[in-house]
């Protein structure tokens, strides 16, 4: 597993592609938070919190990561490794944890750099240091946690297809759909006597409450169980092969 | 009696075996590699293969809702934020 991760870390920080990336959405969020008028920018708002980084970052993130996921297996397939890397002495599972671990550091690495809006907001504050650093740590959590779910889903559409373009566009989309479709659901009139629990199944409403700074232990099984559903949908989807011929 | 075309097609004067005749050792030696594809990849084998990944998929989807169900009724919160 960690093999798989080092290769995969090391063929993403050796490619341009891993750069642009993380510089993108470094840019994004430092010109929406601290240069143009966005309504989230915390010299308009007068108030020292980051609530708008973690407003922001869900949106980056659904295209963010669909870009670093959409090679790990889509490319394999097309070049056809993927027949050699299944034949290795490792486990399907053990292949698909490494491609999701290096793809979680990789969301970390691009996510770290914005701790230093968190010291300048903490410098900035009057008085010094009025900031609720606890509440932000929570809500770095919960980023972490709507990071893995991304990447997850991300994973397993790069494994449905061996085009890198259709496995990113397929998962931005699903992405998407279980970030935010669900609220749209529960808008329905139809169905307004169970808007609230059809609400709670989106990923939005789960990260918007950790995003609170309240860790609970609802959303953590909650973010938990569905990146575990999407690694095992990974998992079949390889194996998937011996379905065929 | 078959063996005996094979080695009646046999060219003594040019030393080679005739087209025809090689032909007939394909489709033999294609026969032979079917069955042993029969046998080694047995229809039933492979329905069995997606018959376990579908039931893995039930259970794991029943166990993720039964996880998030009972995860409803006992729960812990910590509060990292100050205002308390």
């Amino acid at each position: 597993m960690f093999t798989i991760l080092k290769k995969e870390l090391s063929s993403f920080m050796t490619s341009l592609i891993g750069y642009i990336t993380i510089i993108v959405f470094l840019l994004v969020n430092a010109l929406l938070l601290w240069g143009i008028n966005s309504g989230v920018n915390v010299f308009d708002s007068a108030l020292a919190t980051l609530n708008g980084l973690f407003f922001i970052s869900p949106w980056i993130f659904l295209f963010l990561i669909p870009a670093i996921t959409m090679k790990m297996f889509a490319e394999e397939k097309k070049n056809g490794t993927i027949e050699i890397l299944l034949t290795k002495p490792v486990s399907d599972i053990s292949i698909i944890m490494g491609k999701f671990l290096a793809a979680l550091i990789i969301v970390l690495l691009s996510v770290l750099p914005t701790m230093v809006y968190m010291i300048c907001i903490y410098e900035l504050g009057s008085p010094k240091g009025n900031l609720d650093v606890g509440g932000i740590l929570g809500s770095y959590l919960g980023l972490l946690f709507l990071g893995g779910i991304f990447a997850s889903v991300g994973i397993f559409c790069s494994s449905l297809t061996n085009s890198q373009i259709v496995a990113f566009i397929l998962s931005a989309l699903m992405c998407l759909t279980a970030y935010i479709g669900f609220d749209f659901i529960a808008q329905i009139p139809f169905l307004s006597n169970f808007d609230l629990t059809i609400s709670k199944l989106g990923i939005a409403n789960h990260y918007e409450s950790i995003s609170r700074g309240v860790i609970d232990s609802r959303d953590v099984i909650y973010f938990l169980s569905i990146t575990a559903f999407f690694i095992l949908l990974t998992k079949i989807s390889l194996e998937s092969r011996n379905w065929k011929k | 009696m078959k063996n005996k075309d094979i080695t009646s097609e046999y060219s003594e004067t040019t030393g080679k075996i005739s087209d025809r005749t090689t032909e007939k050792m394909y489709k033999k030696t294609g026969k032979i590699k079917s069955f042993i594809n029969k046998i080694a990849n047995p229809v039933s084998a492979k329905a069995d293969v997606k018959k376990s990944h579908i039931i893995q998929l039930v259970i794991g989807l029943a166990i993720i809702i039964l996880l998030n169900i009972i995860g409803n009724f006992i729960f812990v919160k910590f509060d990292l934020t100050q205002e308390k």
